[in-house]
């Protein structure tokens, strides 16, 4: 047997008979309403926070874009990919974010791995968080750094091992995120930042799921927990505020430009879309004009989590706009994700692999584009769930 | 400073605690295929060892650790370098 017919059989994805994870949803002028299977549904799993994926602004934005650009850069920021939107992206991420600088990747991915790689080597160190991104974990393997991983969300145990590291503390990358994507928790950055500060070493956060969420005007948990002068760079990503796709990093303390040429994920790989940049650009504009979205999110937050915990369903630790359900096993996890799609409410089936605990998850996502009716239609889902029998929920 | 032969006592009773009753472990045993541990009770043995002995395993090499005597030869080099 060949070796890629050897490995076709060894590898099997969640559910792979049952035709889930390719669940194909069918948008159709909203942020928030669509079809999955021909049954119309209210979209609860898409990460799109503020709802900015049909915002006139952006959608005129990308349209006039992809006329005057093309449809494509065909090439690398580093040869014929950066068009006069990339450049003025960064500009208004840097001025964001009071950042010296900023560089903006093609995905979210790209600049976890991206910036990791370029910032640690096989001479230094690297302290994650257990429950980090993927995208996180493969940047740690890509530099060859040693790597060590600290318990979730735990100061204590991070001390711990840049105490164990000794002077080599001050050679070492802390990556933390500010809302983890499965359970909705926030990093305690306050005290990871005390910490890091305290024995040198370099402070690096994911804010992907908070940015446009968190802080008064959007940049995210760091903003929140007033400790933006303690982090060195923080990295986030266009494909949940700002209903597009793409990654950047930014910097309040250091001139990054010099990594855009040790950042093997930004070197090669075409540049986004002009049409992306000029939406995501929009984007920017409407979060830093319209700062009730973000109540908006944290309001349809608040209602669906309480809701939920009042129905008895194990939650994540806090009120977040990702709202992690925990189901038991696979087989209860699939029976309710079918339920739910019945009720009109589409939400995130995650397998137990990429849970962050022995159990599988309905991960439900909130947005600001919810109505409060939608947001009825995804609880009153959920309590006739509860109420279908001790093998659901 | 414990030997080899006290770190594979200790160890192997570790293991046997996470495994199934009936599971047969010893030190070439593999901890998956062989004792059935998963990806989570590997690395809560591994956080057990951190603590027990103020040590952090590196991810690095976790990946090539598949028995109790590569875990380990793993143990005894990163006590020796603590």
């Amino acid at each position: 047997m060949k070796l890629i017919e050897r490995r076709i059989s060894a590898e099997t994805l969640p559910w792979q008979d049952r035709d889930v994870l390719g669940t194909m949803i069918q948008v159709d002028g909203s942020p928030t309403l669509g079809s999955v299977n021909g049954q119309r549904v209210v979209l609860a799993g898409t990460n799109n926070y503020l709802g900015l994926t049909f915002h006139p602004d952006c959608v005129r934005a990308a349209a006039e874009a992809a006329h005057r650009y093309g449809t494509g850069t065909t090439g690398s920021r580093l040869a014929s990919g950066t068009y006069p939107d990339h450049a003025a992206l960064e500009r208004d991420l840097a001025e964001f974010y009071d950042a010296r600088s900023a560089i903006v990747f093609t995905t979210g991915y790209q600049a976890n791995v991206g910036m990791i790689s370029a910032i640690a080597d096989r001479d230094t160190v690297i302290l994650l968080d257990a429950q980090s991104h993927a995208s996180i974990y493969d940047g740690a393997t890509l530099s060859g750094a040693t790597t060590y991983r600290f318990k979730h969300n735990d100061p204590a145990d991070l001390e711990k091992r840049l105490r164990r590291l000794g002077e080599g503390a001050a050679n070492s990358l802390v990556v933390v995120e500010g809302i983890y994507s499965m359970l909705g928790d926030t990093a305690p950055l306050k005290e990871f930042c005390e910490i890091t500060t305290r024995y040198g070493a370099s402070m690096f956060v994911d804010e992907a799921h908070s940015f446009g969420v968190l802080g008064a005007t959007g940049r995210g948990l760091a903003e929140a927990l007033g400790v933006e002068d303690q982090v060195d760079v923080i990295v986030g990503t266009f494909s949940k505020s700002l209903g597009c796709v793409g990654g950047y990093a930014v910097s309040r303390h250091h001139d990054l430009t010099s990594l855009r040429g040790a950042a093997r994920s930004y070197i090669y790989s075409a540049s986004s879309s002009p049409s992306v940049m000029a939406s995501a650009r929009a984007a920017l504009k409407v979060i830093r004009e319209n700062p009730s979205l973000r109540q908006r999110l944290l309001d349809n937050a608040r209602v669906t989590y309480g809701a939920l915990q009042q129905l008895g369903y194990e939650l994540g630790p806090e009120v977040s706009p990702v709202v992690g359900v925990h189901v038991r096993d696979s087989e209860h996890a699939l029976d309710a994700w079918h339920f739910l799609l019945d009720h009109g409410v589409y939400v995130n089936l995650v397998p137990l692999k990429a849970s962050p605990g022995p159990f599988c998850l309905l991960r439900v996502s909130l947005s600001a584009a919810h109505t409060p009716e939608q947001v009825e239609t995804i609880v009153e889902a959920f309590r006739a769930l509860k109420q279908s029998g001790p093998l659901r929920g | 400073m414990e030997k080899r032969e006290d770190y594979a006592v200790r160890l192997t009773e570790l293991v046997n605690r996470l495994a199934e009753a009936g599971t047969v472990v010893d030190v070439d045993s593999d901890l998956v295929d062989d004792v059935g541990l998963s990806s989570i009770e590997i690395m809560e043995l591994v956080e057990q060892l951190e603590d027990a002995y103020d040590i952090s395993f590196p991810l690095n090499d976790l990946a090539e650790i598949r028995t109790i005597n590569d875990m380990v030869k793993e143990l005894e080099r990163l006590v020796a370098n603590r």
